[in-house]
């Protein structure tokens, strides 16, 4: 199974997904018109990661902000790698002051029943 | 789309006060990207919280992406006042279906008491039907939510049974 790698846009975040770290990354923003299309390979990929039973798993989520289609794919992401038989913690990033990015990691958490760690980075601005 | 320039044009703020930028004409991907970097630039200076500024492009790109979703061409406008407070205006032409349709789905999403407005939103983002042209009516919650509230919308009938729908977002300064 190979890496997923896909650079980032002006819409779409960074995607770096690495097998042999057992570490999936999306960094950037995620405002994409068309949401299904861009998250739907990241989505097969995570099956197919999941399927390797990998064991120990960490997923960070550093965006900056990102559309409503979007949450919808972020939660089906999460959903797929909290079904996978490993044990996987996810790392959600919010910039210092964004209480609403703050917010909505904690509001994946108390959905996926996985371990979630909210983190708080400085403010770029 | 020269009536719905015309038509609209009273509801608009007045751009010598303040700054910001309107557009009409044909919405397309590469149209939402320049309005989007057009408003960070606009705002990047401006002593605006995170918060603030980050539900204020949140919004604008939900306004333009439904222009482009559900509209050939409309028009849109970005104002920020010399107080802080900011406005977002979209507006296009729709059917009397689209009408229709847009008035039930406004109703529904504005009849939920703001309170509990994220246990709804919630309960979408977990079982809302998702397509790729949309995120399942999250999109107007969100933009209620963004505005505190401040999210207003209106058909002004014009020709062959037509109706022009503006919807205006409001950000206290």
């Amino acid at each position: 199974m190979e890496d997923l790698i896909i650079s980032g846009t002006t819409k779409t975040p960074d995607v770096a997904f690495l097998v042999l770290d057992k570490k999936l990354t999306l960094t950037g923003r995620s405002i994409p018109e068309n949401s299904i299309q861009f998250y739907e390979p990241l989505l097969n990929w995570a099956n197919d990661f999941c399927s390797s039973k990998p064991g120990h798993i960490e997923v960070h989520v550093k965006l900056e902000y990102f559309n409503t289609s979007s949450s919808k794919c972020l939660m089906d992401l999460l959903k797929r790698i909290e079904h996978c038989e490993c044990q996987a913690e996810v790392y959600w990033y919010f910039e210092e002051e964004d209480e609403d990015m703050q917010e909505a990691g904690e509001d994946y958490a108390a959905i996926i029943q996985l371990p979630f760690k909210l983190v708080e980075t400085s403010s770029e601005h | 789309m020269d009536a719905l320039c015309h038509q609209t044009a009273a509801l608009l703020p007045r751009l010598n006060e303040g700054v910001g930028f309107e557009y009409c004409g044909r919405m397309k991907e590469s149209t939402v990207e320049i309005l989007l970097r057009w408003a960070e630039a606009t705002v990047k200076p401006l002593e605006w919280t995170v918060s603030k500024r980050k539900r204020f492009l949140r919004c604008l790109i939900e306004l333009t992406q439904n222009l482009l979703k559900h509209g050939n061409s409309g028009r849109f406008c970005c104002h920020i006042s010399p107080d802080g407070s900011a406005s977002l205006l979209s507006s296009n032409v729709i059917s009397d279906e689209q009408r229709i349709h847009l008035e039930q789905v406004l109703d529904q999403t504005q009849s939920t008491a703001f309170d509990a407005l994220k246990a709804e939103r919630l309960d979408k983002l977990v079982n809302g039907d998702r397509t790729s042209g949309g995120g399942a009516g999250l999109g107007l919650m969100d933009m209620r939510a963004c505005t505190n509230d401040n999210l207003h919308s209106e058909f002004i009938p014009c020709n062959n049974g037509e109706f022009i729908f503006v919807m205006t977002l409001s950000f206290p300064s």
